[in-house]
C-alpha cells in the first residue's frame, strides 16, 4: 500500500485528483474494451481502485466523478467506438488542462484578498493555499503566517518547509493553540479535500474547530479549492461523513481516529475557486449546472 | 357548533331542524342592529327573506323533488338565495342539457341533489354570518383575501357556465374536504381533464385560443372557493402553455387526447414519480436509531417515513400537532397503522421534546425564489427551536411547487382561515368565546401559512437532488430553460 502511495505522490506537486485523472486517461487510452459500456465500467472500476489507494479520497472521488461526467456529457450516439474513444480522450485532456491551470487561476483570483501586513492562519498542508501565498508575496505583499502542525500526521511541518523555500516567514503552532492565536490573526485560509453540495467543506481534521473560532472572533474564513473538488455529498453532521473516507486505511496507528471533518457552510466566508469567488450557497448552483 | 347552541338558547327550541338556520339568521341580525345604524329597513328586508326561505325549505322538505325548485326560485327575488338559485339551476340544467355527461357523473349528481336542499339552507345561514363578519378584519391583514364562509361563491353562477365537476371541486375545496397542496393540484387537474374531454370547439373558433378562455372562469370560480395554492398556480400556468402550443390545424379529438395525455404525464412525472424519488432519498438520509420530528400532515413526509420503515430502518417518530386543524392526528393514524413507534405531542411542548430529536422532517406548501419555505403555520417556530437545539431541519418538496415569488415575511401574502375554528375549546365550563363576535375589542386571526428563513433549514429534498434552500432560483431557471 505504502509503495503504491509513493508512486501516486506526484513529483511536480500536482493534486492527488489530477494524478488520478491522468491515470484514468491512460486507462481509456490502453483499454481493450470494444463498447462504450465496457469502457465506462473499466473507468469506474479504475476509479474505485484509485480511491482505495489514495490518502485524500474525497478529492479523488470527486475529481474522477466530475471527469467522467465531463467527458460523457457530449452526445456519443451515432459514432463508432474508436471515434468515441478519441472524443473522450480529447475531452479528457481538455478537462486535465483546465485542472492544471486551476491552481494558477485561483492564485490570481485570490491574491488580492491578501493585503500588506496581513497575518494569516493556515491549517495543515495545502498546495493550493501555498500557491496563493506565493502569488501574494510575489505581488510585494508582506505577510506573516501561522501554520497549525496538524498533529495527526504533522503535515504542517511539510507546509512550513515549502513556505521557507519560497522565502515566506512562518511559525508552526500546535493545533490546540489556534484559539490563543486567533485574536492576532487577520484571516484564516484553508484548503479543502472536498466541497460538499451544501457549500460546507470536508478537510483535514481540525478545520471545523478553527472555523468555529474564526466565526466567534469575526475573522474571515476563506476556503481555497479547485472546482474538481466539488463533490455530490450533503452531510448534515460529522456522523454523515462516510467511514471509508473518515478513517485512513494506510496507517494502522490512526485508524481509530478520524482524519477529516466537516465544516458547515455557515462558518465559511467565501470560497476562492477557479470558477471565481463563490459564497457557500453558490457551490450547489454550480453542481446543479454540472449534473442536471 | 357553539354559535348554534347559543342561538338555540336565546330563541328557544323548535322541532324542525331545517328551520334552524333561519332562526339563527334572525339572531344574527338582531346582533347586527345593535351595532349598525339604519338597520330597520334592512331588518324588514331580512325578515321578508327569512319568511320566503323558511317557506322554501319547508316545501323542499315536503316534496323532496328537485323539479319544483326552479319555479320556486324564479318566484322569489334574486337577493337572498341567489346562492341556491345558481346551484340548483346548475344541477338541473346540467342534468338536462348534457345528456352525454350525465352518465359520467350521474352518481355524484344524486348526491348533489340530495345535499342541495340542505346546502341551500346552509349557504343562506352562512351568508348572514359573512355579513356580520365584514367589519371584523384584523388591521394588519386587511389586505388579504378575507375569509367568508364562501357562501356566495356559487351565487354568480349562471346555468351552463361552470361544469358540475368544477362546481363539485370548488365545494370540496371550500369545505376543506380536499386539502393539501398535492391533493388539491391532483384533483384540479383531474377536473380539468374531464372539462377538456367534454369540450367542443365552437364554430369559427380555434381550440388553442378558445379552450384557454373557457378555462378562465372555471379557474376564477375555483379561486372564489379558496385561494389557489402555488402548486395549482404552477399547474395552471403549465396547462395554459400546453394549450397555446397546440397547432391550429390539429384535429380537435387529437388535440384533446394530447392534452389529457399531457396532464396524466404531468401528474405522473411531477407528482407521483417525484414523490418516489424524494422518498428514496429520505430513506438514505434516515439512519437507524434516529428520532424524527414531524409537524402536522404532509403526504410526502408520511410516505417517506412509511417507505423507510418498510425498508427495515429502525427509527422513532414524534408527531407534533397544533390547533385548530389537528392534522397531526392524520399523520399519527397512518404511521401507527404501519407499526412505526410514535409519540404525539402538542405544539407547545416542542422545546421540551427537541432535546431527543435527531432530525426534523417537514413538508412544504411552496419554496420561494429567495429560499424561504412557505408551509403550514407553525413550521417557522419548529425550525427555530430545532436550530437552537442544533437539530437539522429537512424539507421535502417537489420542484413543481417552487415559486418565482419572493417573500420575506408571512404578512405580505397569506391565506386567512375561518376565525370560528379558533373558538371551540371544549372546557367543562362551556365555550367561553362563543359570542366573540359581540365583543368589539376582540378580533380573531386564523392564518394558514408562514415562511421559514433559509438559514433555519439545513437541506431541501427534491426529486432533483438534495439542495440547500438557496438553490431554488437555479432549479427555477433550469426548469424554465427546459420549457423554452
Amino acid at each position: 500500500m505504502a509503495a503504491e502511495n509513493s508512486v501516486i505522490e506526484d513529483p511536480k506537486g500536482h493534486s492527488d485528483a489530477i494524478v488520478a485523472i491522468e491515470k484514468l486517461l491512460e486507462v481509456i487510452k490502453n483499454s481493450e474494451a470494444g463498447t462504450m459500456i465496457r469502457l465506462t465500467e473499466e473507468i469506474k472500476s479504475a476509479t474505485k481502485d484509485l480511491i482505495e489507494m489514495e490518502l485524500s479520497k474525497v478529492s479523488v472521488s470527486s475529481g474522477c466523478e466530475l471527469f467522467l461526467r465531463f467527458i460523457t456529457f457530449a452526445s456519443l450516439e451515432q459514432l463508432k467506438f474508436e471515434d468515441c474513444r478519441s472524443l473522450l480522450l480529447k475531452r479528457g485532456n481538455l478537462f486535465l488542462q483546465k485542472a492544471f491551470k486551476s491552481r494558477d487561476k485561483i492564485a490570481e483570483i485570490g491574491a488580492p484578498f491578501i493585503r500588506d501586513n496581513t497575518t494569516i492562519l493556515v491549517h495543515s498542508r495545502s498546495r493550493v493555499v501555498l500557491r496563493l501565498l506565493q502569488e501574494a508575496v510575489s505581488n510585494g505583499k508582506r505577510i506573516k503566517i501561522f501554520i497549525t502542525a496538524s498533529n495527526i500526521d504533522n503535515t504542517g511541518i511539510t507546509m512550513q518547509k515549502f513556505l521557507k523555500e519560497s522565502g515566506i516567514a512562518s511559525k508552526l503552532i500546535l493545533d490546540s493553540a489556534a484559539g490563543y492565536l486567533m485574536e492576532k490573526v487577520d484571516l484564516v485560509m484553508v484548503g479543502a479535500e472536498g466541497v460538499a453540495e451544501s457549500g460546507g467543506i470536508i478537510n483535514k481534521i481540525g478545520t471545523y474547530q478553527i472555523a468555529v473560532m474564526a466565526k466567534t472572533l469575526n475573522k474571515p474564513f476563506y476556503v481555497v479549492a479547485e472546482s474538481f473538488k466539488f463533490v455530490r455529498m450533503f452531510p448534515l453532521n460529522q456522523d454523515d461523513l462516510p467511514n471509508t473516507e473518515k478513517y485512513s486505511s494506510v496507517d494502522s496507528a490512526i485508524t481509530s481516529h478520524p482524519v477529516i471533518d466537516y465544516t458547515p457552510p455557515c462558518y465559511i466566508t467565501l470560497l476562492i475557486t477557479d470558477l471565481g469567488v463563490l459564497t457557500p450557497s453558490a457551490v450547489s448552483d454550480e453542481l446543479i449546472k454540472l449534473y442536471m | 357548533m357553539s354559535s348554534k347552541e347559543s342561538e338555540e338558547k336565546s330563541k328557544g327550541s323548535k322541532k324542525d331542524p331545517k328551520t334552524q338556520p333561519q332562526r339563527q339568521k334572525g339572531g344574527k341580525d338582531g346582533g347586527g342592529s345593535a351595532e349598525g345604524s339604519g338597520a330597520s329597513a334592512k331588518e324588514a328586508k331580512e325578515a321578508k327573506k327569512k319568511l320566503k326561505a323558511e317557506r322554501r325549505a319547508q316545501k323542499k322538505l315536503e316534496t323532496g323533488s328537485v323539479g319544483s325548485v326552479p319555479s320556486k326560485t324564479s318566484q322569489t327575488g334574486p337577493v337572498g338565495k341567489t346562492g341556491q338559485t345558481g346551484l340548483t339551476g346548475k344541477t338541473v340544467s346540467g342534468g338536462v342539457s348534457c345528456s352525454e355527461s350525465k352518465k359520467d357523473i350521474g352518481g355524484s349528481y344524486n348526491i348533489e341533489q340530495v345535499k342541495s336542499t340542505a346546502r341551500a339552507v346552509h349557504l343562506l345561514k352562512e351568508k348572514s354570518i359573512s355579513h356580520s363578519e365584514d367589519g371584523r378584519q384584523v388591521p394588519l391583514f386587511s389586505h388579504l383575501h378575507q375569509y367568508e364562509r364562501r357562501s356566495d361563491f356559487t351565487t354568480s353562477l349562471s346555468p351552463n357556465l361552470i361544469p358540475p365537476s368544477v362546481v363539485r371541486l370548488a365545494v370540496l375545496y371550500s369545505q376543506g374536504i380536499i386539502c393539501g397542496s398535492n391533493a388539491r393540484c391532483i384533483a384540479m387537474l383531474g377536473a380539468f381533464k374531464k372539462v377538456i374531454k367534454e369540450y367542443t370547439t365552437p364554430p369559427q373558433k380555434i381550440l388553442s385560443r378558445d379552450l384557454e378562455v373557457t378555462l378562465k372562469p372555471y379557474i376564477s370560480f375555483l379561486i372564489s372557493s379558496r385561494p389557489l395554492s402555488v402548486s395549482m398556480g404552477n399547474a395552471i400556468k403549465w396547462l395554459k402553455l400546453k394549450i397555446t402550443k397546440i397547432q391550429p390545424n390539429t384535429p380537435e379529438n387529437e388535440a384533446k387526447q394530447e392534452l389529457c395525455k399531457d396532464i396524466d404525464e404531468y401528474l405522473q412525472h411531477r407528482v407521483s414519480l417525484a414523490d418516489e424519488v424524494i422518498s428514496a432519498s429520505c430513506c438514505k438520509i434516515i439512519k437507524d436509531h434516529d428520532v424524527i420530528l414531524v409537524y402536522a400532515h404532509s403526504s410526502i413526509v408520511v410516505k417517506s417515513l412509511i417507505d423507510a420503515h418498510n425498508k427495515g430502518l429502525k427509527f422513532r417518530v414524534i408527531v407534533v400537532d397544533s390547533r385548530p386543524k389537528l392534522e397531526g392526528q392524520q399523520t399519527l393514524r397512518r404511521l401507527v397503522k404501519e407499526g412505526i413507534p410514535c409519540s404525539y405531542i402538542f405544539f407547545n411542548a416542542v422545546s421540551y421534546i427537541m432535546k431527543e430529536v435527531s432530525k426534523v422532517l417537514l413538508g412544504a406548501h411552496s419554496l420561494l425564489a429567495n429560499g424561504y419555505v412557505m408551509s403550514r403555520i407553525g413550521t417557522a417556530t419548529i425550525s427555530l427551536v430545532a436550530k437552537s437545539y442544533n437539530v437539522p431541519v429537512l424539507v421535502c418538496c417537489e420542484t413543481y411547487k417552487f415559486s418565482e415569488r419572493v417573500q420575506a415575511d408571512a404578512f405580505v401574502s397569506n391565506e386567512l382561515g375561518d376565525p370560528n375554528d379558533l373558538v371551540p375549546i371544549n372546557r367543562r365550563q362551556g365555550n367561553l368565546l362563543s359570542n366573540w363576535k359581540d365583543l368589539p375589542s376582540l378580533n380573531l386571526l386564523n392564518l394558514t401559512y408562514d415562511v421559514t428563513s433559509p438559514d433555519l433549514v439545513a437541506m431541501v429534498i427534491t426529486e432533483e437532488g438534495n439542495l440547500p434552500c438557496t438553490s431554488v432560483p437555479v432549479i427555477l431557471r433550469l426548469s424554465q430553460m427546459n420549457i423554452t
